[in-house]
């Protein structure tokens, strides 16, 4: 009973409560306590034309807000951070449209792809984010699929169009792969790939050769699997075919250091992909010696040589008046300064080997096995085709010249 | 039981006092929204007003100096920045536009929201991330018509409260942005000297600090009777045309109470002196005139310009260059009261044709504006080779010495900061005087 009554105790305590509540309803709401807001924009503004076009283009097309005045409450405050200028901020605006979302318009065949997927908020920030603490520097941020900030605005160069394509355009696709991935998850398949071999501290030390032979497409792809997720696409997307033929040719190779990996800080390690032996003497490893890859030739045969050095005689070198020859004291045949000749009479070039590659790691099969994997969930998960993203932007950068630029701006100082 | 019980009449009474019609007028007539976006209105309008022509005091953070910016605010949300600074277009003068808006925040806010060159330099990383921390965007803590009041948002966010002031800038004062700033690189140079140390701050009780690093307006202070190491306080600084402005006030000046304003703006008075407008009273001058000759990093330098030099100084100094002419067929050129910092002393130090000399003096501090001399042949010091010829063969050159070593000086000074040039004058004959200048 004593357990009843607690029940019945309790029910009328959540009556009297709910009474109560109620019993203040009786007041109407009233007018609004927030003034009226206008979006109509002011012609004497001096961003008139600028804004107008930014309305036009990208806030009724894509329901975007193009933020190209910084407030820092919407920033990290632990960064010094400043504006952009108002002229990056035009150029960025009409780039990032013409390199990003009519782009994606053109290979989707229509507008609703970015508007639907695309982020709300676009902000722009003139300095890049510097963290004191590591060094690491942030020159784009995509947050919960709504919001990308790009950074670094003030140092652009609208002139130089492969900066733009690696400083703004690669991050504008890598920051839109983020959005991507935070609506449909990336596959299992391509998490499993590289696990064991990020490195989220020490990312920003690690050699961008030897991450290629890992099978990662930059320093920071080795970071973590997201990031590693929209490098992959960002760079298949804007890289050019020369940047890479570089990056295979570095994913085929061994890499070594001189230095000690386990003791010394990763930034100060130099790493080889060649080696030679002092003289062409290959008979100690004693003789081994690196080498970096600006000092070495190859030939046609697809051998290589140390670039202008040549295998030396032993000892003083002494003329023989009867043949006119020159010999060292071990009686080899050189020329007048010493260096060693072939029966041809040439000197004999350094000969350069390739490092073996001992990280048991293929890395260009693992980067054509993420390409694969992003290109397929483009395709399945967006029905986007991820080569025709690719040769979009390529054709976009390679006719890109400064009359692209200025017709650009046009759109922007044109409007009435 | 009984706690149910008791709980259901506090929910009861609790619930009939809440609802209970309100018998208490709402405070403002307006909502809070509607008093904010009118706040922002007015401010805006504020700022554009009367030319829109605004002098911000700014101080990037507690540890470098402020500096100063001319903003021009418009109609069309453009704001044009003026500034001479060492951080700006390699310390020239500089005018840059960019855009402004008072938006609505932590109530208003002014910011000026796209990159200025002329300002935003202070925002910027530099290439370690690290950098001075400056603000670009300012609550705004209230306003009359000339003034308007502010403080750094981010700063504050940050745990650092910086206040800073915006006046209204007429075109009277200064006719250009650039004017303004040659005119106040023309007061800074005048107003302090890198070569005087010990400024003196002495507040209305008559308690007084020494200052120090004032050209830099990083200011140090110690009571006079303590040390730097043991008492010494810091404050930073901005220079106006009118005075200087401390980022915050000087709390160390214990005299104030609560209802005291603590000292934190001077202004320049005709004599050179800054007095505080904040209590009317305290106030910073330079050195007592004795000290400032005694300062060691000084060198007085004896005028012989005509007007210069008066009475027996003049009649000697003559009496030098005819002798010199007479005994050495050398024509005479200077003679300065200077100091020697190899041997720590002041000398009589000269040119006669291609000959320098000098002749080595003691002095003493008598009080504050009081300095006296004496001179001692046979001192271990007491001349070089040239000083000791001079003064055995020149009567007139031994006359200079005597004159110079008898009674008592007195020091004046027009400027009583930089006292630059200073009178010397005899107390016993007060037409025999020089000037002094370093």
């Amino acid at each position: 009973m004593k357990k009843y009554f607690k029940y019945i105790s309790a029910l009328a305590l959540v009556a009297i409560a709910a009474m109560s509540l109620s019993s203040c309803g009786e007041k109407s709401l009233g007018e609004t306590i927030f003034p009226d807001v206008t979006d109509e924009l002011d012609p004497n503004s001096y961003t008139y034309q600028f804004d107008k076009w930014l309305k036009a283009n990208y806030l009724d097309v894509y329901n975007l807000e193009f933020q190209y005045r910084l407030r820092d409450n919407e920033t990290n405050m632990n960064y010094n951070l400043e504006p952009a200028t108002l002229s990056n901020s035009i150029d960025l605006a009409v780039l990032a449209k013409y390199m990003w979302f009519d782009v994606y318009e053109e290979v989707s065949g229509s507008k609703e792809f970015v508007k639907m997927y695309g982020p709300r908020i676009i902000m722009l920030v003139g300095s890049p984010a510097i963290n004191p603490q590591t060094g690491t520097i942030i020159v784009g941020l995509a947050e919960g699929g709504i919001k990308v900030t790009l950074l670094h605005v003030n140092s652009m160069d609208p002139n130089n169009i492969y900066a733009l394509n690696s400083d703004y355009f690669h991050t504008m696709h890598h920051e839109f792969t983020h959005i991507l991935h935070q609506t449909k998850s990336i596959p299992r398949e391509f998490q499993l790939i590289s696990l064991g071999r990020y490195d989220a501290i020490n990312w920003q030390d690690r050699n961008e050769g030897v991450v290629h032979s890992l099978g990662f497409v930059t320093p920071y792809g080795s970071s973590e699997i997201r990031e590693d997720f929209a490098e992959i696409a960002a760079n298949f997307i804007t890289k050019t075919d020369a940047e890479w033929a570089r990056i295979w040719l570095e994913a085929s190779r061994g890499y070594v250091t001189d230095g000690d990996e386990d003791s010394e800080e990763l930034s100060n390690l130099r790493y080889y992909c060649f080696y030679y032996f002092e003289n062409n003497d290959a008979t100690s490893d004693d003789n081994k010696k690196y080498v970096e890859e600006y000092r070495v030739q190859q030939n046609e045969d697809g051998t290589y040589v140390y670039r202008n050095q040549y295998q030396k005689g032993n000892g003083k070198v002494t003329l023989n008046p009867e043949d006119g020859k020159y010999y060292d004291q071990d009686g080899v045949v050189c020329d007048k300064q010493g260096y060693v000749l072939d029966k041809d009479g040439n000197r004999i070039p350094i000969q350069v080997f390739e490092v073996e590659d001992k990280d048991g790691v293929d890395g260009v099969a693992i980067l054509e096995q993420k390409i694969n994997i992003v290109r397929n969930w483009f395709k399945e998960q967006w029905n986007l085709d991820l080569d025709a993203i690719r040769a979009a932007v390529q054709n976009r950068l390679t006719t890109f010249d400064s009359s692209t630029l200025e017709s650009l701006r046009q759109q922007v100082y044109g409007v009435q | 039981m009984k706690k149910i019980f008791y709980i259901s009449a506090l929910i009861l009474m609790l619930s009939l006092v809440a609802c209970a019609p309100s018998e208490v007028d709402d405070l403002f007539d307006e909502s809070p929204a509607a008093r904010l976006d009118n706040a922002v209105k007015n401010y805006t309008e504020l700022l554009k007003s009367n030319g829109g022509r605004w002098l911000m005091e700014y101080f990037a953070n507690p540890d470098e100096e402020g500096y100063n910016f001319i903003m021009t605010f418009h109609d069309d949300g453009s704001v044009d920045i003026s500034t001479q600074n060492a951080y700006v277009n390699d310390g020239a003068f500089f005018t840059d536009r960019s855009l402004w808006e008072v938006v609505s925040d932590y109530g208003p806010v002014l910011s000026f929201n796209t990159y200025n060159n002329a300002f935003h330099v202070f925002s910027s990383p530099l290439s370690d991330g690290s950098g001075h921390e400056g603000d670009y965007e300012f609550m705004i803590l209230g306003a009359d018509e000339n003034k308007i009041f502010l403080r750094g948002k981010k700063s504050r966010d940050k745990g650092t409260v910086i206040d800073m002031i915006m006046t209204r800038l007429s075109t009277d004062e200064a006719p250009t942005d650039e004017e303004y700033f040659t005119n106040l690189s023309d007061v800074r140079r005048a107003a302090f000297s890198d070569r005087i140390n010990n400024y003196v701050l002495t507040t209305g009780s008559g308690k007084r600090y020494i200052c120090n690093d004032v050209t830099s307006m990083l200011w140090s202070f110690y009571p006079e009777d303590g040390t730097l190491l043991d008492n010494g306080e810091y404050m930073n600084a901005i220079i106006t045309t009118k005075g200087i402005r401390f980022m915050e006030p000087l709390a160390f000046i214990t005299e104030y109470d609560e209802n005291d304003v603590a000292a934190q703006n001077f202004e320049f008075q005709p004599d050179g002196s800054l007095l505080c407008i904040d209590d009317g009273v305290t106030k910073i001058t330079g050195p007592a005139l004795a000290d400032l000759f005694h300062q060691t990093q000084l060198g007085w330098m004896l005028s012989t310009v005509e007007g210069e030099i008066s009475g027996d100084f003049l009649t000697i100094y003559n009496g030098i260059v005819t002798e010199a002419k007479t005994k050495y067929k050398t024509t005479f050129n200077w003679l300065q009261l200077g100091y020697d910092p190899a041997k720590a002393m002041y000398r009589l130090y000269f040119k006669n044709g291609k000959y320098y000399g000098s002749i080595y003096v003691n002095h003493e501090i008598v009080n504050e504006n009081t300095i006296k001399f004496s001179f001692d042949p046979n001192a271990e010091v007491a001349f070089d080779n040239n000083g000791q010829n001079h003064y055995n063969n020149l009567e007139s050159m031994r006359a200079m010495v005597q004159l110079l070593c008898t009674g008592e000086y007195v020091l004046s000074a027009d400027n009583v900061m930089v006292s630059n040039p200073m009178l010397m004058k005899s107390t016993s004959n007060p037409n025999n005087y020089v000037v002094l200048k370093f």
